[in-house]
């Protein structure tokens, strides 16, 4: 078997034999396994408990994601201001209208709350309003196109007076005034008029005849105010 | 010892990451590797960290282990091996050893050849080696290596696996000569007491 082993004296032959008997065989109390030697219990079955961990972590993360969104989707904010808090209050439709796409929301809105005559179109601003976002390409656009009554119903639950130029409505003032004119007054009066909700009387206030935009309940860092 | 078909069950356990195969395993196992570690290192604490290290290993690498093989030798042969990278490591930060021939009393050299002594006389007298001997002793005598796998393993030439192993064995057969000779005489003492007792 050693093919080294030819010069091996006998007497060096039987002490190797001897010793090796002798150890082969021996043990000597070892030390306690460390925890992190063996295999964990994920492990064992780690294919079955990724899965199933995987899955609870999307479930979990689906529930955090459902729990963010925005009840109410009725008025976009073009500017991204502060989020009006009574929103949600009304919230029950607005979460549906969440759901609903944007070329339905108006209806849907136009259900929930009456909407003043010569009010701008607001279901655009309201559609990305429903995303969390406010465009402001789109609410010129709604500004310049006048649509009914639909708009003025989120202002039950938006006292925010978003649109000038969409307030006035009848006219439709240069983009680039309304824009910036959107852009200023909504903003201005987003954070101090935050609050109340289905108040009717908010409705009057911008008797003005500034349409009014349901703000997302999401709040942009900052309130958006400028 | 466990029978064959407890083994591959144990096995077969360890292969699909079984925590309480994994368990039983180094239960049944530790002891014996524990004892090899010892061989091939200086402390109790290196052969700790060699026999966990190990174990590791044997975990990691198990489903590669073939049923016609021996399951204890393949264990084995990873302390050893894992044994002799602590070695090489060491070797780096530490002078080499020789061995200082003891000095052999005529009675040693009577019992040099009656290889009469215990298995913890062998481990004394092993453990008294420099680390480098009782390396080459050990793969050579107790884990059956060749000269030329120790001088692979070891990163020495193969002439010097020999010597080292030559000498080794000499040193090995003078200090359980030693002890032998201390043992018997301390056997006459007692006897001798006792009969001028009487």
């Amino acid at each position: 078997m050693k093919d080294d082993n030819l010069h091996t004296n006998p007497a060096d032959a039987e002490f190797d034999a001897h010793c090796r008997s002798l150890l082969q065989g021996r043990t000597v109390a070892a030390p306690d396994p460390q925890a992190a030697m063996f295999a964990s219990e994920t492990t064992a079955g780690s294919g079955r408990g990724l899965f199933y961990a995987g899955g609870a972590i999307l479930l979990v993360a689906g529930a955090i994601w459902w729990a963010a969104l925005p009840p109410d989707q009725d008025l976009p904010n073009a500017l991204g201001s502060p989020v009006i808090e009574s929103e949600v209050e009304s919230t029950t439709p607005a979460l549906e209208e969440q759901m609903l796409p944007a070329s339905r929301l108006d209806d849907a809105v136009a259900d929930e709350v009456p909407v003043p005559a010569a009010e701008p179109v607001v279901e655009k601003v309201e559609s990305a309003d429903s995303r969390g976002e406010v465009d402001v390409q789109e609410r010129s656009l709604a500004a310049s196109a006048p649509e009914p009554d639909e708009t003025r119903g989120e202002s039950e639950t938006v006292d925010v007076p978003v649109v000038e130029p969409a307030s006035t409505g009848m006219d439709a003032p240069p983009e680039s005034e309304t824009g910036g004119a959107a852009l200023a007054s909504p903003i201005e009066k987003a954070g101090p008029e935050v609050p109340d909700v289905a108040v009717p009387e908010e409705k009057t206030e911008p008797t003005e005849g500034k349409p009014r935009l349901t703000l997302p309940l999401t709040m942009p860092s900052g309130g958006g105010q400028r | 010892m466990a029978s064959s078909e407890e083994l591959k069950s144990l096995i077969e356990g360890c292969k699909a990451q079984r925590p309480n195969a994994q368990r039983n395993l180094y239960a049944r196992f530790s002891g014996q590797l524990f004892a090899t570690a010892m061989r091939y290192t200086n402390s109790r604490e290196d052969a700790e960290d060699v026999l966990q290290e190990s174990f590791v290993k044997i975990f990691k690498h198990i489903k590669s282990y073939r049923l016609d093989f021996s399951f204890e030798g393949w264990m084995r042969k990873i302390v050893v091996n894992t044994a002799i990278t602590h070695y090489r490591k060491s070797q780096k930060h530490s002078h080499h050893q020789d061995i200082t021939d003891l000095p052999a009393t005529p009675r040693d050299l009577e019992n040099q050849h009656d290889p009469e002594f215990t298995a913890e006389e062998l481990e004394f007298a092993i453990a008294q080696l420099p680390l480098g001997y009782r390396t080459v002793f050990c793969m050579y005598v107790i884990e059956g290596f060749k000269h030329h796998e120790i001088a692979e393993q070891l990163q020495i030439d193969v002439n010097t696996s020999k010597s080292q192993l030559s000498r080794a064995r000499k040193y090995l057969q003078r200090v359980l000569a030693t002890l032998s000779a201390r043992a018997q005489s301390k056997e006459g003492i007692t006897s001798g007491t006792a009969g001028k007792a009487k």
